[in-house]
C-alpha cells in the first residue's frame, strides 16, 4: 500500500528536517551574539553539515523514488508538487477516505495545539540545555496530523 | 435500514474480474472489494455505471434491507 511508504517519508522528512533545523539553530545562535555584540570581522561561525546533508540526500532520494509514481496517478505535475504525497484520490471512495481523514486530522488539530502551545512553557527550563526545543515542538504538531491522518486512512480502508 | 447489492453475484455472472470490472467502472479494484463486502455504498453516479455495465436497472443491483 503506496500510502504506508508516503507516510514513513514525510515522517522521516520531516524529522530529518528538525534534526537539520537544529544543528543550523546552533549556528544562529553564534551569529546573532556576532551580530548583537557588533564583533569585529574577522569572525567565525561553526555549523554541523552532516545533518543537512543527510536532510538534502534523503529528501532528493525520496522525491526521485516517489514523484514518478506520483506523476502518473495525478496526471498533472502542478497536483504532484502542490498536494501532499499521502493524498490518494483515484477514484471517489479514496476521495471519501480522504475526506474522514482530512477531518480526522483538524480534529487532532483541536487536540494537539493547546497541549503543543503548553508544552512551550518548559522553554526557559530548558533553553540552556536544548535550545532548539521551539523547532521540536512545531515539528511535532504536523507529525501528529500526518499520523492521525494515517490511522483514519487504515481504519476506514 | 442499509443497502446491500448483487455486484459479486451478478460479476461472477458475467466472468468478470474485480479489476476488470473496475477497470470498466473507472475505480480502483479496492473499491469493488468494499463494494462487495458492503463496507462501502457508492456514489449514484458509480451505481449507474455499474447498472449499465450489468444492463440491469439501478434497483435489480442495490436494494434497502432492514437490519
Amino acid at each position: 500500500m503506496s500510502i504506508v511508504r508516503n507516510v514513513v517519508y514525510s515522517i522521516v522528512s520531516i524529522m530529518l528536517m528538525g534534526w537539520a533545523l537544529s544543528s543550523m539553530y546552533y549556528a544562529q545562535m553564534d551569529f546573532a551574539k556576532i551580530v548583537k555584540t557588533n564583533q569585529e570581522p574577522p569572525w567565525t561561525i561553526e555549523i554541523n553539515t552532516l545533518p543537512i546533508l543527510i536532510a538534502i540526500v534523503v529528501g532528493t532520494l525520496f522525491t526521485v523514488f516517489t514523484y514518478p509514481k506520483l506523476k502518473k496517478k495525478r496526471k498533472s505535475w502542478k497536483n504532484v508538487f502542490l498536494l501532499p504525497i499521502e493524498f490518494e484520490e483515484g477514484d471517489e471512495r479514496e476521495k471519501e477516505l480522504t475526506g474522514k481523514a482530512c477531518r480526522t486530522s483538524y480534529i487532532s488539530m483541536w487536540y494537539t495545539f493547546p497541549i503543543i502551545s503548553a508544552l512551550f512553557l518548559l522553554y526557559p527550563f530548558i533553553s540552556d540545555n536544548v535550545p532548539y526545543y521551539p523547532i521540536i515542538l512545531f515539528l511535532l504538531y504536523p507529525l501528529i496530523q500526518i499520523i492521525a491522518y494515517f490511522i483514519s486512512w487504515k481504519k476506514n480502508y | 435500514m442499509e443497502i446491500k447489492n448483487r455486484v459479486k453475484e451478478l460479476r461472477a455472472k458475467h466472468s468478470l474480474t474485480q479489476g476488470a470490472l473496475a477497470e470498466k467502472v473507472n475505480v480502483t479494484r479496492q473499491t469493488i472489494v468494499a463494494l462487495e463486502k458492503g463496507s462501502y455504498v457508492p456514489s449514484l453516479l458509480l451505481a449507474m455505471n455499474i447498472a449499465r455495465t450489468f444492463n440491469l436497472p439501478i434497483e435489480k443491483i442495490f436494494y434497502l434491507e432492514d437490519e
